[in-house]
């Protein structure tokens, strides 16, 4: 059994070769005064192989003698054994030792540190700090307090929100969190509508209100003001120059048009073709050919030729080429029902790429009119609700208090 | 476990006491208990030491007699002072020969 072995050999034991006299004598003495044999095997007639723990072994060497066998070990197996032979080599056990002491002792010291987490500071800043509180690389790690140094980070610096100081094997880390403190941008910000609105709610975050619920606004128009007046007068309050904030929610109607014409030409080629040159030597032309169109209705390929000489030179002659060929024109029904599912498509998907982020549909409509010149008009329009709220900066606080 | 007849004398009333509590009779008196794994281990309880050790036959006293174990390639695996356990190829195994 695995587990018997392993246990014997925590013990200890020697494989002795027991020879001469009577072997079972010699067993049967040996488990009589409670020493364990095991593993026994006969080599030949008058001699064995046993197995007997390290305890056992002054007894079994007694058992041999009273019964006249003669005994050697062959080999010697376990764990004491095994420390023998390493006190035995001072020098490798001495060496074991100084390794593990001195693996404890430096790593009972700091060896680095390390700040992470910021992006606005400057980690020297935080890390001089750190060395004046006597956390440097060098230092005990018994003497850091990290709960306390973490309170005194934050005491030192108000611009950080949280700092975790953990010990991790020889480094010091710390963590930092920084506020992050409101943009103020200079000026006056305003917050004007993106679109034209029906304005439904406003939530203001900063400013003054200057349209209400239920109001129509354009393009452009001032919602939320980042001056804020006195009450009952006109006159902006000196220092109330805000950075105006806010959620301006509006239905906002968006439509897109597509003309879908009901007719398409078609020009079908009868064949016939008339060619016109005309040869062109400086101001000097004349023409070969007829010098008005020979069709009624025809369609137009114009050539040129002029001696390949190069980009320099300008080569004295050239022929212009013109050959008309004839056709048929026709004009032909459109499948209206095919020719507006198309329109209908591409303007949903045009109008759709106009909304806004964040943009909730409302309503959808779709109207289709008649025009004049045998076309369809197919006019797509959503409302949507809306955050209409843009920030628009002036530079205009100044002339506004001269006032 | 039937009993030679040399043996009847053996303490009647501690049979019977055994007997009487239901306890295991090999745990109190000198009867062997005797445990076969295939044929490749038997383990021997009670025993009273080996009387021979060959590689084809280990006999071994009890206190019922003798048991005469037969194969080929015997080994005692262990012996303790109430137990052996033999291993080999186990061929015939006789009890109180």
């Amino acid at each position: 059994m695995a587990l018997a072995e392993l246990w014997s050999y925590f013990k200890g034991y020697v494989i002795i070769r027991v020879k001469g006299g009577t072997l079972e004598t010699f067993i049967n003495t040996a488990s009589a005064r409670g020493i364990d044999l095991w593993g026994i095997t006969k080599i030949d007639d008058r001699s064995l192989v046993v197995r007997v723990y390290l305890r056992d072994l002054p007894a079994a060497g007694r058992v041999l003698k009273e019964t006249g066998c003669g005994g050697r070990v062959e080999k010697k197996v376990g764990v004491p054994f095994l420390i023998m032979r390493l006190l035995k080599r001072r020098g490798l056990a001495a060496g074991a030792i100084l390794f593990s002491v001195a693996l404890y002792a430096l790593s009972s010291f700091v060896w680095f540190v390390d700040v992470s987490g910021l992006e606005r500071a400057e980690p020297e800043a935080v890390l001089e700090f750190m060395a004046r509180e006597g956390v440097r690389p060098g230092v005990l790690k018994r003497s850091i307090n990290p709960g306390a140094l973490s309170k005194r980070i934050l005491a030192e610096f108000p611009e950080f929100a949280w700092a975790g100081v953990q010990i991790r094997g020889t480094m010091v880390s710390i963590e930092i969190a920084e506020k992050t403190l409101p943009e103020v941008k200079p000026g006056v910000v305003d917050v004007v509508a993106a679109e034209d609105a029906l304005i439904t709610n406003v939530i203001v975050l900063s400013g003054e209100p200057v349209v209400s619920e239920g109001e129509t606004v354009t393009k452009g128009q001032t919602l939320i003001s980042g001056l804020i007046m006195q009450p009952g007068t006109d006159r902006p309050r000196q220092p109330e120059v805000v950075n105006a904030k806010g959620i301006v929610l509006g239905r906002v109607w968006r439509s897109h048009q597509e003309i879908v014409p009901l007719v398409r030409q078609i020009e079908t080629p009868t064949g016939r073709v008339k060619k016109t040159r005309r040869v062109v030597m400086g101001r000097f032309n004349f023409c070969i050919g007829p010098k008005t169109p020979p069709f009624t209705a025809f369609v137009r390929q114009d050539k040129s030729y002029s001696l390949p000489l190069g980009h320099l030179i300008k080569a004295p002659v050239r022929v212009d080429e013109a050959i008309y060929r004839e056709v048929v024109r026709r004009t032909e029904l459109v499948d209206k029902e095919a020719a507006l599912a198309g329109s209908k498509e591409k303007a949903r998907r045009a109008l759709m790429e106009r909304l806004p982020k964040g943009a909730r549909v409302l309503d959808e409509r779709e109207d289709v009119k008649y025009s004049q010149d045998r076309a369809l008009v197919y006019t797509y329009t959503v409302e949507t609700v809306e955050d209409i709220a843009k920030e628009r900066r002036e530079e205009r606080e100044l002339e506004r208090s001269a006032h | 476990m039937r009993t030679p007849a040399g043996r009847n004398r053996i303490d009647g009333v501690q049979e019977k006491v055994v007997d009487l509590f239901e306890i295991p009779k090999h745990a109190l008196l000198d009867i062997p208990r005797v445990v076969l794994v295939g044929n490749a281990e038997l383990v021997l309880e009670n025993h009273m030491g080996i009387l021979e050790y060959r590689e084809d036959r280990i006999r071994v006293a009890t206190g019922r007699g003798e048991i005469t174990v037969e194969g080929k390639g015997l080994s005692i695996a262990r012996i303790l002072k109430r137990e052996i356990a033999i291993e080999g190829q186990i061929r015939r195994l006789d009890l109180w020969r």
